[in-house]
């Protein structure tokens, strides 16, 4: 009852006419989680969302809000963009676009099996710990091992093939630490 | 593969760390902010949290943190700034 009331609301409120629905723009993967909870969205209502729109870039979206007269969300990710060299997108999100954070996945740190690292070798060995996705995920990363007062170094997992370049980011940033309990 | 601190890797991170590691292996951490232009903004936040009420939600994504979406709209971008002005501290 209460959705079909916030959705009457959202209706009555907003500049929608009849026949728009609402666009939700991807510039990430494709196939990725940015692209799954978008689809969530449409899918919760497709009356209301249209399907998820995979666009060029993060700028794509920046020319997008400048110009869309449509009611358009976009999926944005707050630190890679955050910190990116392109200004359009570093500074995309504002106090007069921002809606919510929809979701929040948890840092997973895992090791083979058969491999004997487990937690409290990643607590207090030196341990390295390579991330697959954007290198400044790596930042992250560290920061995270840093607020459990780990020992190990973040690595792109990618340089791990070749020289390894380790991250030298040591400060602490207790705020931004994923909930880090073992399982 | 054992995942010391979370559950649920994916055959990606399996690959990854078989292929490149012998080590430790960390992957997700991110955080999906939704956007808006020509929208009310509250309102479609409160939208938007319905839907990480449905069963489907918690099919897909049920090991996914909700708790920042119940905080109003401006404790959550005044929270993401902070985070974004630390991380820019750091790179810059």
């Amino acid at each position: 009852m209460l959705k079909y009331l916030i959705v009457a609301f959202v209706i009555i409120s907003s500049p929608l006419h009849a026949e728009e629905k609402i666009r939700i723009l991807n510039a990430y993967n494709p196939t990725g989680m940015f692209f799954k909870l978008g689809n969530h969205i449409h899918e919760s209502n497709p009356e209301l969302f249209a399907e998820v729109e995979k666009v060029e870039s993060c700028s794509a979206v920046a020319n997008i809000f400048e110009t869309t007269t449509e009611p358009t969300i976009a999926l944005f990710d707050p630190v890679l963009e955050g910190i990116s060299a392109d200004n359009k997108c570093r500074d995309l999100m504002t106090s007069d676009n921002f809606i919510t954070t929809h979701g929040n996945a948890y840092m997973h740190i895992c090791s083979k099996k058969d491999s004997g690292k487990d937690l409290d070798y990643l607590l207090t060995g030196n341990a390295k710990v390579g991330y697959s996705s954007s290198s400044l995920y790596t930042l992250l990363l560290q920061n995270n091992l840093n607020a459990v007062k780990s020992n190990a170094t973040a690595f792109h997992m990618h340089q791990l093939t070749n020289t390894p370049q380790l991250l030298r980011s040591t400060r602490l940033i207790s705020s931004t630490a994923q909930s880090m309990t073992k399982t | 593969m054992n995942c010391v601190l979370t559950t649920n890797p994916t055959s990606t991170d399996i690959e990854s760390v078989s292929k490149y590691s012998n080590d430790i292996y960390a992957t997700g951490g991110m955080k999906i902010v939704a956007l808006g232009v020509n929208l009310d903004l509250d309102a479609t936040k409160e939208l938007l949290n319905t839907t990480l009420q449905m069963d489907s939600w918690k099919e897909q994504f049920g090991t996914y943190h909700t708790e920042f979406s119940l905080q109003d709209r401006k404790t959550q971008y005044d929270l993401l700034v902070t985070e974004r002005e630390t991380y820019r501290s750091q790179i810059d």
